[in-house]
């Protein structure tokens, strides 16, 4: 089947410059959801927008400035929060997902319904100056749960209102998961595919990226792979 | 406790870090200031789950990486 199609959950920090990036990359059909209008306090880093589009529903609003950028580009938009109710249908509809929501428990559910549908996903999250970003190929690499396992208690996260984000990093990684994107839908294996990318731009500036295995008793395809091949292990003579 | 207080190095998210007391994983993360519930811990190229953090004693030239969940976009 020919891969050609991403949907983007969630046009703010992180979906508006994975967006972009997909158009200038060549992608040919987008679907981008998101609930929420465009606010003034968006305009700093979602430059996508502008004050014109303030009081518009984000997704409708970016797909029309994707469509001036590139004519004959397919987006679809989809002004509604992913929730289970809708979830499986999106994504079916999709060859590739882009977690670029700013709700843990939405990452959470966009890793359990790819999974589910067998869809590949580019998870992503920035606080401040820093984010990360890792593949899921459903069945073949660790997933958000193998890491994380769970959605922490919202108490524990600080959230993006209160934290803040620095817009270069949502756009490093905003454009990482564009990248990831597009590298599937050329037929190749994304670079992050079993590993996590992390990012600090604060004092340090590092960039490191870090391999992760499945892990045993998540219960993901690929931990059972894992599982299931260490079982075969032959034992080794006491 | 004072059989796990010892001192040593071990790698922690890729840098040089000396344990210097409590060798347990949680001890570890208690001393980073960093909540059970929001990290992956990953010993040796192999994500410890939650509920053996307890149980876990580093030894030195342990590989140690922690990943704290980020879920802003």
């Amino acid at each position: 089947m020919a891969r050609q199609s991403i949907l983007i959950v969630g046009m703010g920090g992180l979906g508006v410059p994975a967006a972009a990036a997909l158009v200038r990359g060549g992608a040919e059909r987008l679907g981008l959801v998101d609930p929420d209008p465009v606010e003034l306090s968006n305009l700093a880093r979602q430059v996508i927008y502008g004050a014109a589009s303030l009081g518009r529903l984000k997704a409708a609003a970016a797909a029309q400035r994707l469509r001036e950028a590139r004519p004959g580009l397919s987006v679809e938009a989809y002004p509604v929060a992913l929730d289970r109710t809708n979830a499986a249908d999106l994504i079916a509809r999709y060859d590739f997902v882009i977690d670029a929501t700013d709700d843990p428990a939405a990452k959470f559910l966009i890793n359990d319904s790819c999974l589910e549908a067998g869809r590949p996903f580019v998870y992503a999250g920035v606080l401040g100056l820093s984010g990360q970003a890792m593949t899921v190929l459903p069945g073949r690499t660790a997933c958000l749960r193998c890491l994380f396992e769970e959605a922490p208690d919202p108490a524990e996260i600080a959230s993006c209102r209160e934290a803040g984000i620095i817009g270069p990093a949502a756009a490093v990684i905003g454009e990482i998961e564009a990248a990831e994107a597009l590298r599937w839908l050329s037929g190749g294996v994304p670079e992050l595919a079993g590993k996590i990318l992390t990012y600090d731009g604060s004092a340090s500036g590092r960039m490191r990226v870090l391999a992760v295995s499945a892990r045993a008793g998540c219960g993901c395809g690929a931990a059972r792979r894992v599982e299931a091949a260490a079982a075969f292990t032959p034992a080794r003579n006491q | 406790m004072s059989e796990l207080a010892s001192c040593f190095t071990i790698q922690l998210n890729g840098e040089e870090y000396t344990i210097d007391g409590d060798a347990h994983l949680p001890a570890l993360l208690e001393r980073l200031q960093m909540r059970r519930g929001r990290v992956a811990v990953e010993i040796n190229q192999a994500i410890v789950p939650r509920v053996q953090y307890g149980g876990v004693t580093l030894k030195p030239g342990d590989k140690v990486e922690i990943i704290n969940f980020v879920g802003g976009g």
